[in-house]
């Protein structure tokens, strides 16, 4: 094989700092040896290998024994009835909703860095932008899951398509419900699409360095015949770009409409016209503090340090506190809009947040998801491990409880004093809960073991040696024929 | 940021209970108390019973099959002819309560009753009903009832037995009675004017001299008579005309609840409180004032004018306080002609100036006014306010006398007292009981479960088999009056003929027909003694009339002309005041008054699955009694001033652990304790639910008792209320304060004299879109009086039995998922928790054509008919549960589990594992309105399946209908006719007119412009203007 | 060539499909890249493990049509739910919700926006499979081992026999000629 000349400086290994630029050239984005084929062994190495990390089989056992809890508890919810549910009146949602929109908001950071940052030529989302897709998918699997069972009669569920039935009935289509279902659904298929068009180069890789027959008929299947061809590649990029170009509306769009679940209703509370752009960002939000606490233990256990640097986890972290910081401000804005209203029903709505029978929950709120992520002015914080991972999932805690408090809190002290009730979820409600994380996890740990973890293709298209130039002064060039 | 415009307040505070003080969430976990001992059986019943049972039904289902031949029953509304199958028909009957007969009007499907009313041309009813008449359509189907006849061997092992063995060994017993005279026997029967009863005793008594016949009802209206034959040398029964009284004090005298007249009160004195007339629109030009003095805070005490209205003293300082207003009239210058003792220190609070206007505003209306005496008073209070009356010229005005039964005979007291001694003194050697359950209600200190272990031969007839048939050598099953034929007298002594509905589904029989087995009369079946009694062939036209009518012409009697004469009342009287005067009320020595139950009565309704979820009208609470103590004596004694715990009640030895409840308006050092719970033979709905308070009820303190030692325990204990299911934070109670003037408008007479508009704003909200028009055909609408409503709850009742709603059981009115689809929110009102006023304020679907739950259903399972009406169907529903969310007044209700099927304790079991729903209650379920499955919502509908029946009459005969044609539930059942439903189209509809008026006003339509259908008159009240309002604090409560 | 002389004489003759050659680095494969299409070659392309830049235009490749495809797919989604949603509720079964007109656009804008591109990502996909040809298991190339690693760090240029200014011979050196690392032919 030809010997690749490489920018590499000596030692500049996993754990070289690489988060900032000297003026004179961009610190690299790839450490230690930088060549094609090194980087095509590290990722592969991890799919290759005959064994996997332990800690990979006592995570995988760990999780797919929640994916069993969960299909009990669904199992026992559908066969028995709501009421197994803390749900009540008036707190008509509970759990499964709140589980429902907190993890749409997990999905977002995929699409996220693979749409938004790749029409902003972030070279860096090549290290992550793979996995990332992958947790999207994941979390919108998961999402989806809720609002199925959460129904009354789920077997009718189907009710919600514009089937034509004998009572000649249709949907309404004014109800928000269904614009939310409709936006999850485009959003699992664009998603799902994306990320697996994406990763068609790898898989091809993954095919052709396939030592058995089984790898490689399953592989050669997956990568759909690619050889990549410069056509191909033309094509190729040109809908990923498009396919970007949909999702960055999508990813604002999807918790928009989530949104108006609550922001059409007439609650107090709820009805407001800060929900879509609240809701996105706190999706964002959400989202990246789970990327981050993902890449932190990807990289150390799947020996990744290389190509998921520091940098990664410094950009991460940023983004992280700039969404924090924004929703920060949304919560400051609610309560100003509440106050300036002169609306007793709206401003009760507010004070109840922090005042009311669950003023722990809306502190805690407060805590997770507008102090904590201000450690990340501190590049220490951003790029130290044992820092940034537990302040991600203190965001994380965060996101979810607010979830909690907005639909609770709401919902438990509405208009009229007389219908007040407190809610508490049951121990079915925990379970069900458990059980999605798990589900999350099982098909993660599946991910990471058995598909190309990180853009192969792209993150080779960033090394130094990737860049040519044409050579070329005859006007045919651009027209071709 | 300030939370909420302390401007809003408007100078009124509202609140709803004490719970709302301290800011601790408390999280519902399993409440596995209730219903998991027992209940396992609730609803379940063997096959073997059900197979039989529904051989009877069916061949009842073709009643025209089987019973036409032998007894004819006259419809009320439809000829006996063309009579199609699944077509209601309506039957009148009575329903006999405390001694006093109800007209009752009841739907039957195909041969069973399912729902009863009352009966429009009724003297007492007039179309109204109470809770109790409500319910008792669904005893007819209680599975637990008492199913065959049972004997006793010496072991005291019940068998199965049936009707023929048990005449044949009657027929020995008689023979040998027949020789002695009948002595050593003894009937013990509970209060009835059955015409037929009586005239069987009569029998008794002629052909077995020797005989003994005892009365016993736990719940007497004894202290009436015995007050009244004290001043007028005769006993009688004392029936005051609210309608025609401008000023009416009420003395310990809970109009709303438990008195059997309770029906004709609520709609008497809401005819004095109507400001607009539905049928011309005219605004009143005076209201009624009432003044209550009363020893707990009950539904009439909620109606006085303001809590300046309202003295609350203990049970024992009542007739002192009639002492002191008598006095304080004859020093306004009434000659009344008895001498008034002058009282002790009573501490009637702020009462003193009350009393001075009291007597001002008695004698400025005399004959216009007046004064009721409650049942649980003792005689001379009853004395005295006859007196009073008397002096106020009200007699034969507003208060008229009418004869009572047997007017000669002992009280009850001295009548279960003598049976004891009899007994004692080995004089009784068979005793038949017929009905009641004197193991559970006699006193304590008799024993009676002691007394029937010494007689040798104990005959029970009884609906179910409860604590006394459990003594007994046998128990026969008793029949449903919806069974039988019988007959009853109402207040006025008019009779009425208890019609059935359907065979007697366990082969019971009726008091009647046993005391005609007793003593082998010609004549054994009711239907041909009710003939003969009352001298009527069922051939005669009149008795086709009197089942037409409901009751019997020509037999109510006149109103007794009676002179007064205080006679040996003074003596007496003065007695008492002494007595009382010593009788010292502190925290080691307190008082507790027993009442009457709104929901189970004196403990017969205890396993009426309707009763037992209907929330208590003041308390909210279902499935349980508590105590009801004064927050401040409570506090002051160490208890929990937001959670109930356990007590122990103490009097001589005597013990009750009883869970607490803090009821503002309680006086001081008195506790309230209802009776009828507290069961352990009522059937698996009623057992364990509640404490007995009968285990304090001695024959010396029947109705209040003094000197009752408290031991608080830490035990807490889980009350399930519908309302303040929780401890609310304080700026929760603060919102309340703020929030529920604009939900319940409310203001004084005199302000609606100067402006009937009550400065109702009209809402000037404006429509974002180009609203849908209601502009033709019919528009039902419904008008709510908040003024005439007394919260009596009929009407929820009446909603659960029309609209085949299911019972959840108290687990799941813990978590606050109780079904009934009308509620009667109850909000507190007042200077200070001590003594508020309460607002009972009924809410129901608003059918509003803005409807916040439509554009959210995403099947479209809900949504506008051309009519006006909020539509919900079901089999469209899939449960999202959005539109409950979305619904501005939580008038939504979800099926969380199939509570129609299997038992209320196996709930959290999976579906295929449960069983079906029980056939025999399915026997009560209204065909024309579909059971709802587990994840569907359900709500009011205006009763749509009465509407569309009129229409599709009014279709055929190819006219309009006519206002009034069709009646919700909700509204048949108001006795006080506060709910007005109709066509608000229609010009010269009763609702339409009530509409017009300006004062009327849609719960949050300013804020949401839903445009509610379902709209509201303000509360009004009549305060004295010597007696205004205090200006209230800001912080409301404490 | 060395493959050639491996086939058994039995078989009949595998037609050739074309030369394949080898590049080393992206300059020399961009260079060759111009050089080829100046001289005049039509049925050949590059392979490489990663989109090379500029590439398009060393060899000229003509824009693709993707962008109108995902359009008329976005198009197709919006007009779908804007038609949808109007027969459903204002004509097939005319319900009132709400006191709400039957036909409420702005209601139905959200639902309008996700099936767009719902619309959109759809039709660009299988327009990207029907463009580039995919999924083809089999490709002559597969069969040459050095191929395999055109997904890891190989650099290659096809030639395809049938393309008019092939010639075994003078083509094979035109590549060496340009750099490349190694050239062979494949049959298939």
């Amino acid at each position: 094989m030809a010997s690749v000349t490489t920018t590499q400086l000596p030692g500049m290994t996993g754990d070289f700092d690489n988060t900032l630029d000297d003026g004179v050239s961009k610190a690299p984005l790839v450490l230690g040896e930088a060549t094609f084929r090194e980087v095509t062994r590290k990722i592969c190495r991890v799919a290759e290998a005959p064994r996997a990390p332990l800690a990979w089989y006592v995570a995988f056992a760990i999780s797919t024994a929640l994916v069993g809890v969960l299909g009990v508890m669904i199992a026992y919810a559908v066969f028995t009835g709501v009421g197994v549910w803390g749900n009540n009146s008036p707190v008509f949602w509970g759990f499964p909703i709140i589980n429902f929109v907190f993890w749409v908001g997990l999905a977002h950071a995929g699409t996220f860095i693979s749409a938004i940052l790749l029409l902003f030529r972030q070279k860096w989302r090549t290290g992550i932008n793979r996995f990332a897709e992958a947790t999207t998918v994941f979390a919108v699997v998961c999402a989806g899951l809720f609002p199925g069972i959460h129904v009354g009669r789920p077997w009718f569920a189907y009710w919600m398509a514009p089937v034509p039935n004998v009572m000649g009935a249709w949907p309404n289509f004014y109800s928000p419900l269904l614009w939310d279902a409709i936006a999850v659904f485009t959003y699992t298929n664009v998603s799902l699409l994306f990320w697996y068009v994406g990763m068609i180069p790898d898989l091809a890789t993954f095919r052709d360095r396939s030592k058995t027959r089984l790898r490689h008929t399953i592989y050669g299947i997956l990568a759909m015949g690619w050889r990549g061809s410069a056509k191909h590649w033309q094509l190729y990029e040109r809908t990923i770009l498009i396919l970007a170009g949909l999702a960055t509306a999508l990813v604002l769009g999807v918790s928009s409409t989530v949104s108006t679940d609550f922001a059409v209703s007439q609650l107090p509370g709820w009805h407001e016209t800060i929900f879509p752009p609240y809701f996105t960002v706190g999706a964002i939000f959400s989202g990246f503090a789970l990327v981050l606490a993902l890449a932190i233990p990807a990289r150390e256990l799947f020996g990744l340090k290389d190509l998921i640097t520091k940098r990664h986890l410094d950009n991460l972290a940023k983004i992280t506190l700039v969404m924090g910081s924004i929703v920060t401000y949304i919560y400051l804005m609610e309560f100003f809009i509440a106050y300036y209203s002169g609306n007793g029903y709206e401003q009760f709505a507010y004070l109840t947040r922090i005042m009311g029978p669950y003023w722990r929950m809306g502190w805690l709120i407060l805590f997770c998801n507008c102090l904590v992520p201000q450690i990340f002015w501190f590049k220490f914080a951003r790029t130290t491990w044992w820092l940034a991972l537990p302040a991600a999932l203190l965001c994380l805690v965060g996101m979810w409880s607010e979830r909690f408090v907005i639909i609770v809190t709401v919902l438990n002290r509405d208009f009229l004093p007389s219908a007040w009730h407190n809610y508490a979820p049951t121990w079915v409600d925990w379970l069900t809960f458990a059980g999605s994380i798990g589900l999350f996890f099982t098909l993660f740990l599946l991910f990471c073991r058995f598909l190309p973890m990180i853009a192969m293709s792209e993150v080779k298209s960033i090394l130094p040696q990737a860049e040519g130039h044409v050579h070329d002064d005859s006007p045919a060039a651009a027209a071709g024929h | 940021m300030p939370p909420l415009k302390t401007d809003n307040l408007s100078g009124k505070e509202y609140w709803r209970s004490l719970n709302e003080l301290a800011d601790t969430p408390e999280f519902r976990e399993f409440v596995d108390r209730e219903f998991t001992n027992n209940a396992s059986e609730f609803l379940n019943s063997n096959r073997r019973r059900f197979l039989k049972i529904m051989g009877a039904s069916f061949a009842l289902a073709g009643l025209a099959g089987c019973r036409w031949p032998m007894e004819t029953l006259a419809p009320y509304a439809h000829r006996p002819a063309n009579r199609d199958p699944g077509t209601p028909v309506q039957y009148t009957t009575a329903m006999e309560l405390g001694g006093v007969a109800q007209g009752m009007l009841v739907t039957s499907v195909d041969g069973r009753p399912i729902k009863v009313d009352g009966n429009p041309k009724h003297v007492l009813n007039r179309g109204g009903s109470d809770a109790y008449g409500q319910a008792s359509v669904l005893n007819v189907y209680d599975p637990d009832r008492s199913r065959s006849v049972m004997q006793r061997d010496a072991q005291g092992k019940a068998a199965d037995s049936n009707w023929a063995t048990f005449e044949a060994f009657w027929k020995e017993q008689l023979a040998g009675f027949k020789k002695t005279g009948g002595k050593g026997l003894a009937i013990l029967s509970g209060s009835s004017a059955s015409p037929s009863l009586v005239d069987m005793h009569k029998r008794m008594t002629q052909a077995l001299p020797a005989s003994q016949w005892y009365e016993y009802e736990p719940i007497s209206d004894d202290a009436g008579r015995e007050g009244l034959r004290m001043v007028f040398t005769q006993a009688a029964r004392a029936v005051p005309d609210l309608s025609g009284a401008q000023v009416i004090v009420s003395f310990d005298q809970d109009f709303f609840v438990g008195d059997p007249l309770a029906v004709k009160f609520a709609r008497d004195f809401a005819k004095g409180r109507q400001l607009t007339n539905p049928e011309n629109g005219q605004s009143a030009t005076s209201m009624n004032r009432l003044y209550v003095v009363e020893s707990t805070f009950t539904m009439t005490g909620s109606m006085a004018e303001n809590a300046r209205h309202r003295i609350p003293v203990p049970a024992k300082d009542v007739p002192a306080v009639a002492c002191l207003l008598a006095a304080e009239l004859k020093k306004q210058g009434l000659v009344l002609g008895v001498e008034i003792p002058t009282p002790g220190n009573v501490n009637i609070g702020t009462g003193d100036k009350t009393l001075e206007v009291m007597a001002a505003d008695l004698l400025a209306n005399k004959g216009r006014c007046v004064l009721v005496a409650g049942a649980n008073q003792p005689p001379e209070l009853h004395g005295l306010i006859a007196g009073i009356n008397d002096a106020l010229g009200n007699t034969g005005r507003t208060v008229t006398y009418y004869p009572v039964m047997n007017p000669n005979r002992p009280t009850h007291l001295a009548s279960i007292e003598a049976l004891a001694a009899a007994i004692k003194k080995k004089e009784i050697s068979t005793l038949v009981i017929l009905g009641g359950n004197p193991v559970y209600t006699a006193p304590v200190d008799i024993d009676f479960a002691k007394l029937l272990a010494a007689v040798p031969l104990t005959v029970h007839l009884a609906d179910y088999v409860d604590e006394t048939s459990e003594l007994c050598t046998w128990h026969l099953p008793e029949s449903h009056y919806l069974e039988n034929w019988g007959d009853g007298r109402t207040f006025d002594m008019s009779v009425s003929i208890v019609q059935p509905m359907i065979q007697p589904i366990f082969g019971g029989r009726s008091a009647v027909e046993v005391m005609a087995l007793v003593i082998q009369d010609p004549m054994q079946k009711a239907y041909d003694i009710v003939q003969r009694t009352l001298g009527i062939k069922s051939t005669d036209w009149r008795w086709k009339k009197a089942l037409f009518d409901g009751y019997v012409e020509k037999t109510a009697s006149q109103p007794l002309h009676l002179s007064f004469s205080a006679g040996n009342l003074n003596g007496a009287l003065a007695q008492l005041i002494a007595k009382n005067a010593k009788v010292k009320l502190d925290h080691h020595h307190l008082e507790v008054v027993f009442r009457t139950d709104s929901k189970v009565f004196d403990g017969r309704f205890a396993n009426n699955g309707w009763l037992q979820e209907l929330p208590d009208p003041m308390t909210r609470l279902t499935w349980d009694n508590a105590a009801l103590i004064n927050p401040k004596t409570g506090v002051a004694m160490g208890l929990n001033r937001h959670e109930s715990q356990i007590i122990r009640l103490n009097v001589g030895g005597r013990e009750l652990d009883i869970a607490t409840y803090m009821m503002p308006g309680q006086p001081e050092n008195s506790i309230s304790i209802t009776l009828g719970y507290g069961r352990t033979h009522s059937g698996n709905v009623g057992n364990g639910a509640g404490f007995n308070a009968g285990t304090l009820r001695t024959t010396h303190a029947m109705t209040m008792l003094s000197g009752v030692a408290m031991e608080v325990t830490q035990t807490p204990y889980k009350l399930a209320t519908t309302q303040d299911h929780f401890v609310i934070s304080t700026i929760g109670e603060r919102a309340i304060a703020a929030r529920v003037p604009d939900l319940i408008h409310q203001g004084t007479f005199a302000e609606f004299q100067k402006d009937p508009g009550m400065g109702h704003k009209k809402s000037t909200a404006v429509s974002l879109w180009d609203e849908h028009h209601y502009d033709t055909g019919y528009q039902w609408g419904m008008a709510v009086d908040l003024t005439t409503c007394v919260g009596c709850s009929s009407c929820v009742v009446a909603c659960q039995a029309e609209n085949n709603i299911p019972i959840v059981g108290k687990e799941q009115v813990l978590k606050g998922r109780e079904m009934q689809w009308l509620r009667i929110d109850r909000y507190f009102r007042g200077p200070e928790s001590e003594n508020p006023q309460a607002v009972h304020e009924p809410i129901l679907c608003m059918q509003c054509e803005n409807a916040p739950c439509e554009a959210v259903c995403p099947v479209g399972a809900t949504s506008h008919s051309a009519d006006g009406l909020n539509m919900m169907t079901y089999n469209r529903c899939i449960g999202t549960r959005y539109c409950a969310n979305n619904c501005p007044y939580k008038v939504r209700r979800f099926n969380f589990f199939d509570y129609n099927s299997g038992t209320l304790s196996n709930l959290y079991t999976p579906n295929i594992l449960r069983s079906e729903m029980n056939p025999l209650i399915a026997l009560q379920k209204n065909p024309q309105v579909s059971i709802r499955v587990r994840g569907v919502m359900e709500k009011c509908t205006y009763c749509v399946q009465r509407i569309e029946t009129v229409r599709v009459v009014a279709e055929r005969q190819n006219r309009r209908i006519r206002d009034g044609e069709i009646t919700p539930a909700c509204a048949q059942a108001c006795p006080s006719q506060a709910l007005v439903f109709g066509d608000i189209r229609d010009k010269n509809s009763r609702v339409a007119k009530l509409m017009k008026q300006d004062r009327m006003y849609g719960i949050l339509n300013k804020e949401l412009y839903t445009k509610p259908r379902t709209r509201y008159l303000p509360k009004v009240w009549n305060p004295n203007p010597a007696l205004p309002e205090e200006t209230l604090s800001p912080k409301g409560l404490m | 060539m060395s493959t050639a002389h491996n086939i058994e004489p039995v078989v009949k003759e595998p037609q050739m499909y074309g030369l394949l050659a080898e590049f080393h680095d992206v300059q020399t494969l961009l260079d060759a890249a111009v050089a080829l299409r100046k001289a005049g070659y039509k049925k050949w392309d590059c392979y490489t493990p990663f989109p090379v830049h500029g590439m398009d235009k060393a060899m000229g490749i003509r824009p693709s049509i993707l962008p109108w495809i995902a359009l008329a797919g976005a198009m197709g989604g919006v007009f779908t739910i804007l038609a949808l949603a109007p027969l459903c509720n204002a004509f097939l079964y005319p319900m009132i919700f709400s006191g709400k007109p039957y036909w409420g656009m702005p209601g139905h804008i959200p639902m309008a926006f996700a099936l767009g591109i719902l619309g959109g990502t759809v039709f660009v996909v299988h327009g990207l499979f029907v463009l580039a040809r995919l999924p083809q298991f089999y490709h002559p190339l597969f069969t040459a081992e050095r191929f395999r690693r055109v997904t890891d760090d190989g650099m290659f240029i096809a030639i395809e026999a049938t393309d008019p200014s092939y010639s075994p011979s003078a083509t094979s050196q035109l590549l060496t000629k340009l750099g490349a690392a190694a050239v062979e032919e494949i049959r298939d």
